[in-house]
């Protein structure tokens, strides 16, 4: 569990920089294409806010049951399915949230006081008389993105199962096969944005974690973990996500100017752009890390969470959590 | 009156175009109506529909609501422009501009157990430098909140975020061929709805009007030295 001790202003942003590797994996296609994000000129590959965001729901309810959170399975607002795996509407969402809670008698904020998520990611309550709209708290600045070229392989690929013509009945000669693209190594920084103001009015009527008590350091404890359960413990057993490893995460809060510097602006100082290795990407941020970090107002007295992979030894300012 | 000026810019901007209806294609810059709620948002002023807002009037936000208006503008910030005479210009600084497919897996209305796929054009890499007429006072006042701003600011969409810097108060709008335009017939070039909200909704019970186009001349389609590139933020309906 990473813990979080420092006691974080009401106002301004903190910023929180994750890193994850992914090897072998193919980390947020785009859905019309079903191909890769690639900057086509530098070969790094991007994922979105959308997708990072869907893999911290997940690391949240994992930390909603670490942490005995209450109807800790139902801790997250946007699932797609049930338990019994039927699809879920807005409706049938807000139901079950309201069942699980023990609420008898219905109110407007019922999923934003009793979910994770809707604090933190914002949504739309678009129900007709009773519309309101809750602004994300936090949210990646920038899209996540490897600092550095990638390299890509064309894979191809057999199903065990090629599909049956209809009209024939006779099963299809080149059924079932299909090359894809695959990410043989990429190291990804998500660089978040948190709003503490914003955080506390999401935030402070919730009945999940106690603003009075906890206040914005237990929602940012609840953040990290999840996004470093999401990429840990808890990952998602499908190919596009299996082999992926939160690798660092830390987060500070600046005073005075920063550099507002893209992660995805590393590749530019990168002495080789090519990586391939967890080795090559670590010797290549011992490099170009430090001087990221200073430009964005990071130092050992504003850090307020940081935690390691024990296979990422960087160093980076702040005690460890 | 002080002229604060400020640059903006994101990774990606989606500055929604009124006139297209699926709402997914950004147009280059945003129009006077997004300037506002940029500082709004730094200066904290909550639409009462919003979480944000601290006692929002129920009856007459039902009653708007009955009127066809369900997601109000901030009657502080509309009473905020009109009370400043609020003026603003904005410029591309940013380089050629290039717009990107950004197609997403959304989940936010679940009928279905798909995805809801999402296909929009955003603007990448936008940076624009903007320029706003204020009383000296309050043009310290907004450089301080867009410094520290009290919500998350956006370039068009909640998941564009936006970063101001080089805040700044000057006695005039820099000279410059690069100015947005008000054009009131047809558009040309990079062309944005000319929309602004509309100060006293009671009456019409509409957030925006949009009448020409504000035109942002860009390094392949520079504009002309306008005598004066601010324009009035804000309209009143009835005018």
């Amino acid at each position: 569990m990473i813990k979080i001790q420092s006691t974080l202003p009401a106002t301004g942003n903190a910023y929180i920089l994750f890193g994850f590797e992914a090897i072998q994996a193919r980390p947020n296609l785009d859905p019309y294409s079903s191909t890769l994000r690639m900057n086509d000129e530098t070969g790094q590959v991007f994922t979105s806010d959308v997708h990072i965001k869907h893999h911290v729901r997940r690391g949240l309810k994992a930390y909603a049951v670490a942490e005995n959170l209450p109807h800790a399975a139902e801790t997250v607002f946007y699932e797609k399915e049930d338990e019994a795996g039927n699809p879920c509407n807005f409706d049938l969402r807000l139901k079950r949230i309201r069942e699980v809670a023990g609420i008898s008698k219905p109110d407007m904020k019922d999923a934003l006081n009793n979910t994770l998520d809707l604090p933190l990611f914002g949504y739309v309550h678009a129900i007709k008389g009773e519309n309101f709209n809750v602004t994300n708290a936090a949210n990646t600045l920038f899209r996540p993105v490897t600092f550095h070229d990638c390299e890509i392989y064309s894979l191809g690929r057999n199903n065990a199962f090629p599909t049956l013509d209809n009209k024939t009945l006779k099963i299809k000669d080149s059924a079932g096969s299909a090359t894809v693209d695959s990410l043989e190594y990429g190291f990804f920084l998500a660089l978040w944005e948190i709003n503490l103001n914003m955080l506390r009015v999401n935030a402070s009527a919730s009945k999940l974690i106690d603003w009075e008590k906890a206040g914005a350091a237990g929602w940012f404890e609840a953040l990290v973990n999840g996004m470093w359960r999401a990429y840990s413990s808890d990952r998602y057993p499908s190919f596009t996500q299996r082999s992926q490893f939160a690798q660092f995460v830390l987060g500070w809060m600046p005073e005075g100017e920063v550099s507002y510097a893209n992660p995805a602006s590393l590749y530019d100082r990168l002495e080789e752009k090519r990586i391939n290795t967890h080795s090559g990407a670590v010797a290549a941020l011992e490099k170009v890390l430090p001087d990221f970090l200073s430009g964005w107002g990071c130092s050992g007295s504003n850090v307020f969470v940081k935690h390691r992979a024990a296979n990422f030894p960087v160093a980076l300012p702040g005690a460890e959590a | 009156m002080s002229i604060l000026i400020f640059e903006l810019a994101g990774e990606m901007a989606m500055w929604r175009n009124v006139y297209e209806s699926m709402g997914s294609f950004s147009c280059l810059g945003p129009a006077p109506g997004n300037l506002a709620g940029v500082i709004g948002a730094a200066l904290g002023f909550a639409s009462p529909r919003s979480q944000a807002a601290e006692k929002p009037d129920a009856k007459q936000l039902k009653s708007w609501d009955k009127a066809g208006l369900p997601w109000p503008v901030s009657p502080e910030l509309l009473a905020w422009e009109e009370a400043n005479d609020f003026h603003v210009a904005c410029r591309w600084i940013g380089k050629f501009p290039k717009r990107v497919p950004w197609n997403i897996n959304g989940c936010k209305e679940i009928n279905r157990s798909d995805n809801l796929r999402l296909q929009q054009q955003v603007i990448l890499d936008p940076a624009y430098e903007v320029a706003a007429a204020l009383p000296a006072e309050e043009a310290e006042r907004v450089a301080a909140a867009l410094r520290k701003p009290a919500f998350p600011l956006c370039l068009g969409a909640s998941f564009c975020r936006a970063i101001v810097r080089n805040v700044r108060i000057e006695d005039a709008v820099p000279e410059s061929p690069f100015w947005a335009f008000r054009a009131d017939g047809g558009a040309l070039g990079e062309a944005t709805p000319f929309s602004r909200h509309i100060v006293n909704p009671d009456s019409c019970f509409e957030r925006i009007r949009s009448d020409g186009y504000w035109i942002y001349p860009t390094p392949d389609q520079p504009g002309v030295i306008a005598a004066e590139p601010l324009v009035r933020g804000w309209v009143r309906a009835g005018e």
